[in-house]
């Protein structure tokens, strides 16, 4: 996200905290609602295979907390005005299953070299071979496909190098999720 | 943990369940939803936790005007004025304890729960006004001055009290006061009965104040439970006792700590500020039995790592002693401390309120025993 905003200047300053798991971040939306000058609080997470789930049990703590979030998720990434205002993101788009990873693939140029390779050599391992369950295909071959950058493995450099394109329409809707969310 | 919602049992024999202040000192208008056994508040600097404290404290002594004199005199609030014989004095400036400073006919402080027939209330009369409810007061004071009064209400109970003659644009001379003795009875006969106060400030108490709370618990269960207060600080401490005359040289009482093992006792204020803090408010907790507890700048004193022990301490004796605990801090070792202490009592409801100023003016931000859980956990910064 940080390498992100590098990328679209109208992005404002925001902190990140690193929730570890799906508990400990819905446990810690209450007492992150309640920080001393609080304006906004954006909440990312994964949709992983079940987003309406995720968004049920993301909206209904933010209801016991006092604030009402609409019915249906909204695919640009939902705002809910404040004080604080919340915006709630679910990885990758709002819609679909999958995970941050999935996202980040989406930002692969499309006449990328190595992203085929990435796939094929993945796809091509036998089952028996393989460690990863089946719905971590997408991390998998992002993995490779990272692996394979002057600095290998960091998502977020990717962006920076410019061999992820900030500017593929995934990556558009999402900066301007978090533009309305912290201006 | 207990939930928010099923410790209405608890919550029931607080004084105060809630808490709203209006126009009272720096407070426009402050209402906090929830008070706890204990609550602790926090805020920025300024932003008026210890004028909270003072107004349970104002509550508590039923707006007794010796409270009120005493509160003034601290932040050095008075004016100059003359007594029954023309003789000049300075007296208390009762306008200091009005938001805003410069009360008018009809301005009114209340304190007290939501419920507002429960709440106290001081209210400021003109000349005009009072006069002519009860001319018959004072028959020796002099009425034709333009004598201002303060009308104070305690559920059923109602009285006006001439305050003084006073005219913005006099000198000092101009202003008069009844005679303090008639006044001092006719502010405090039959008034309702105060409810038991004690209050700890930033500082460390003086040996001849602890004495005093001493005395009211020695050799009795309280005193052992005092005794025990230390011992969560330093092991092996046996037995505590205070020595030394009082009258003849002041500076020859003191207290004393007999270690187990150890031949002679040597003086509390050798094992350093914590323990003269913690013995402080073991014997501020005996003292205020079915009544409040007032503490300012609580983490003074106590060291980062015993804070959780100290609260444990703390609610596990307010409960026990039916006492309703309120603490300002701005540590954040004594909000985690608070935190883990309050989660892991069951039976002993704590709530942390943050004071906040913002353009829609002063508000208090709650925070249940399960929010503090977890921000305490998670480093979530609650200050």
């Amino acid at each position: 996200m940080i390498h992100l905003r590098g990328q679209h200047q109208q992005i404002p300053e925001f902190e990140i905290t690193e929730k570890e798991s799906i508990s400990k971040l819905a446990d810690s939306i209450p007492a992150e609602l309640k920080v001393s000058g609080r304006i906004a609080l954006g909440i990312m997470v994964d949709g992983n295979e079940n987003p309406e789930a995720r968004w049920d049990s993301i909206t209904g703590i933010l209801y016991s907390a006092g604030i009402d979030a609409p019915a249906a998720i909204d695919a640009a990434g939902t705002i809910i005005e404040g004080p604080p205002r919340v915006g709630i993101w679910l990885m990758p788009d709002n819609q679909s299953e999958g995970e941050l990873e999935d996202f980040v693939s989406n930002l692969v140029p499309d006449e990328d070299p190595v992203w085929p390779r990435a796939k094929d050599y993945i796809d091509d391992i036998p089952t028996k071979d393989r460690k990863f369950k089946q719905k971590k295909r997408s991390r998998a071959i992002l993995a490779a496909w990272l692996a394979t950058r002057e600095d290998p493995r960091q998502m977020g450099l990717a962006i920076k190098t410019q061999d992820l394109d900030a500017n593929q329409p995934p990556a558009l809707i999402f900066a301007d999720w978090l533009r309305r969310t912290f201006e | 943990m207990t939930g928010a919602m099923s410790n209405d049992s608890t919550t029931d024999q607080l004084h105060l369940p809630d808490l709203s202040i209006t126009n009272f000192r720096g407070i426009e208008d402050l209402t906090i939803p929830r008070l706890g056994r204990v609550t602790l508040i926090t805020g920025r600097n300024g932003v008026g936790k210890t004028t909270v404290l003072e107004a349970v404290r104002v509550y508590a002594a039923r707006g007794r005007s010796r409270l009120l004199d005493e509160m003034l005199w601290r932040c050095e609030e008075f004016v100059g004025a003359l007594d029954e014989d023309d003789d000049p004095e300075i007296i208390p400036d009762f306008k200091a304890l009005f938001y805003g400073r410069e009360p008018e006919q009809g301005s009114a402080i209340s304190i007290g729960p939501r419920n507002e027939h429960a709440a106290l209330t001081i209210q400021l009369l003109a000349p005009s006004v009072w006069t002519k409810e009860q001319p018959e007061l004072f028959p020796d004071f002099n009425t034709d001055d333009d004598v201002w009064a303060l009308k104070i209400r305690f559920r059923e109970s109602e009285r006006t009290l001439p305050w003084l003659a006073i005219d913005e644009f006099q000198s000092a001379q101009a202003r008069r006061r009844p005679p303090r003795r008639i006044w001092n009875r006719w502010a405090t006969e039959g008034w309702p009965e105060p409810t038991n106060c004690q209050t700890l400030g930033p500082g460390l108490m003086h040996t001849q104040e602890l004495a005093g709370l001493w005395s009211n618990v020695a050799l009795t269960e309280e005193e052992d439970r005092a005794t025990e207060a230390l011992q969560l600080l330093q092991d092996g401490i046996e037995r505590i006792a205070i020595v030394g005359s009082a009258q003849r040289m002041r500076q020859s009482q003191r207290v004393i700590v007999k270690f187990a093992g150890q031949g002679s006792p040597v003086p509390l204020k050798s094992l350093g500020d914590g323990a003269v803090r913690i013995f402080g408010v073991a014997l501020a907790l005996a003292n205020s039995q079915n009544g409040f507890l007032v503490i300012d700048e609580a983490e003074n004193g106590i060291h980062h790592t015993a804070q959780r022990d100290f609260w444990r301490l703390l609610l596990r004796t307010a409960q026990r002693n039916n006492v309703q605990v309120l603490a300002t801090t701005h540590s954040w070792d004594c909000v985690a401390g608070f935190a883990r202490a309050a989660c892991e009592l069951d039976d002993v409801e704590g709530v942390l309120v943050r004071l906040e100023e913002d353009e829609d003016g002063l508000r208090a931000v709650e925070y249940t025993e399960s929010d503090l859980a977890v921000a305490a956990e998670q480093r979530i910064e609650v200050r």
